[in-house]
């Protein structure tokens, strides 16, 4: 039998056919190999330092490969500080863009130093918080870089050098896990979904500073603080569909801006908190909904007010009870 | 002003059968605009009340929309456009993105309003990636607008900070749903046009399509875990001792 087929020669011997090619070209010419070593992260701040789900994201990463860990930040000098906490939590590399224009955040031109640092440093993945502005970033860096991004993963694994995420979809009734076909191989995690690693105090690494200087971008007029800050326990409250009447609808958003909680009306359609929280309080929702509150928060109560819509395996924790009562007394309570 | 909303159709059901990559089986299943396309699409009009002009509706599916189109047009945009393929199937936010872009690169357009995330997958990828697709400017969580001369003045809520940024008119938004968002009932608006075309007429090729041209790819689905596996703590009783119980929830 012939060793050679498809077109590619196996032995080299193949002289009658010019055109056959030498054994392993073909795999040597498979331009989408994973030659990349490492993981890129961005490191957002919040004002206040390193946004708790980057330090939650180096946590996870850590775990994953032996490879370097690499992050960009972007700001003034007077964030030189913040480059112990990258190492400490596990950074190698720190690509610091010190450009004027990118001290204040902006979603196109930091995708564009993403992806500019991506295209120098050839990484495995890049790894972004699936914060607001982390699910901003990074669908623009995807497309800049046509590769996959797998959206606001619960779980991620390497295996061989291929990254595998987990997400929560069809409105939380099923986990999918989903690879990259190209890389780098992308993919932004959910707040609160991990743990973060212990520091390893005094741990140093590289910083480099790179020049780069964005396309031209829309004006920022201005920007002011929304609110208070976010509280450390992160409080989710859903109203179902029979409740998202006027006079309900007010009492529930009074008690949400009690207890620094985002609320979510279920009306009709269904919703989802914009970040994991650690506890979600759910008032006379269907089951679908249950579920996909589920995925979204560490601790489900639900509240029922007719005992046959529990579900004692998706909850955590059920009242029965007057919905519509229960919120009531719970806003007089804190009001109190 | 011309205006493309954009709007993704979603099952009017609860649950609804998937197939073995995590999709749902969309045969015999009515198909009705999710939450975040209303409120582009209302975004849209409030937009022509200002300048005028016209709204194009679009959808990307691989069933027959003409259903779910009719409740755009009811909502008043004047046209309504479906690209509609078998082969869109299992399309991921990178491979529908290029389908709506070969159809946008063909149409005028000065603004492209799509919601923040869709209701089932919900991802937020196809307007970020559609700007940098289509080379245009990107407005992201929008919740209002002014206008100043020519320029559109958009306010931006990310949560922890309020953004008011300046673009030009031809850009990309993502509009944030107000906490209560309006559904329209089910029904028929007028019979304004809806024009559909498939793979074919937009040019793209079989293995650009659905998942052949799609980035990612679903290896594996499963259904969640249930954490307490029928063991919750159930309380029942009078609303206060409820609201006492969430009261401790929230206060601890």
């Amino acid at each position: 039998m012939s060793e050679c087929s498809s077109g590619s020669c196996s032995s080299g011997n193949c002289s009658g056919d010019a055109d056959k090619l030498p054994p392993g070209i073909l795999s040597v010419y498979d331009l989408n190999q994973q030659t990349g070593l490492g993981t890129l992260v961005w490191a957002e701040t919040d004002g206040m330092g390193i946004h708790p789900a980057v330090i939650e994201i180096l946590g996870k990463t850590k775990g994953l490969s032996e490879d370097r860990i690499f992050a960009m930040i972007t700001g003034s000098r007077e964030i030189k500080g913040l480059y112990g906490t990258l190492f400490e939590y596990g950074v190698d590399t720190i690509y610091h863009i010190r450009n004027e224009e990118m001290v204040t955040y902006r979603p196109e031109a930091y995708a564009e130093a993403l992806a500019d640092i991506s295209e120098r440093i050839n990484p495995m993945c890049i790894l972004i918080a699936g914060t607001p502005r982390g699910r901003e970033v990074a669908p623009l860096t995807s497309a800049m870089l046509k590769t996959g991004l797998i959206a606001d993963c619960i779980d991620i694994s390497m295996d061989g050098g291929t990254l595998s995420g987990t997400r929560s979809v069809q409105n939380g009734n099923l986990n999918a896990v989903v690879t990259c076909k190209r890389m780098p191989q992308m993919a932004t995690l959910r707040p609160g979904a991990f743990n973060p690693g212990e520091p390893e105090h005094g741990r140093k690494g590289t910083v480099i500073s790179r020049p780069f200087r964005p396309k031209s971008v829309g004006e920022i007029i201005s920007e002011r603080p929304n609110g208070t800050p976010s509280p450390k326990k992160r409080i989710s409250i859903a109203i179902g569909k029979d409740l998202c009447e006027d006079e309900t609808v007010k009492i529930a958003e009074r008690i949400a801006s009690n207890v620094n909680a985002e609320l979510i009306c279920l009306n009709g359609s269904h919703g989802s908190p914009s970040a994991a929280t650690d506890v979600c309080i759910a008032f006379d929702v269907s089951k679908g909904d249950k579920r996909i509150l589920k995925a979204h928060t560490k601790r489900l109560v639900t509240v029922d007010s007719d005992r046959g819509t529990v579900v004692r395996t998706i909850s955590d924790r059920s009242i029965v009870g007057n919905a519509t009562e229960i919120l009531r007394r719970l806003d007089v309570l804190l009001r109190q | 002003m011309d205006i493309i909303a954009l709007v993704k159709l979603v099952p009017d059901s609860d649950v609804t059968d998937f197939d073995e990559n995590g999709y749902p089986v969309l045969d015999d299943v009515k198909l009705i605009p999710d939450s975040s396309g209303v409120c582009a699409l209302e975004f849209a009009m409030r937009l022509k009340e200002v300048f005028g002009g016209n709204v194009t509706t679009l959808t990307v599916s691989s069933a027959i929309v003409d259903e779910g189109m009719r409740i755009c047009t009811g909502m008043g945009a004047d046209r309504a456009v479906a690209l509609s393929d078998p082969a869109f199937r299992n399309s991921d936010t990178f491979s529908t993105v290029e389908i709506v872009s070969r159809f946008i690169e063909g149409e005028g357009y000065d603004l492209i309003v799509c919601g923040t995330r869709s209701d089932d997958s919900g991802t937020g990828h196809v307007p970020a990636e559609l700007s940098v697709m289509l080379g245009t400017g990107f407005v992201n969580y929008v919740r209002d607008f002014t206008t100043d001369g020519d320029d559109l003045i958009f306010e931006q809520d990310y949560g922890d900070s309020v953004r008011t940024v300046r673009m030009g008119q031809k850009c990309v938004i993502a509009v944030s749903c107000p906490i209560d968002p309006t559904i329209p009932s089910i029904g028929h608006g007028p019979d304004s046009e809806i024009v559909s075309k498939d793979r074919i007429s937009l040019n793209i090729g079989a293995f650009s399509a659905g998942a052949n041209g799609s980035m990612i790819k679903v290896t594996t689905t499963s259904i969640p875990l249930s954490t307490k596996n029928g063991e919750s703590d159930t309380v029942e009783g009078d609303p206060d001792a409820g609201a006492d119980e969430i009261f401790k929830e929230v206060s601890s």
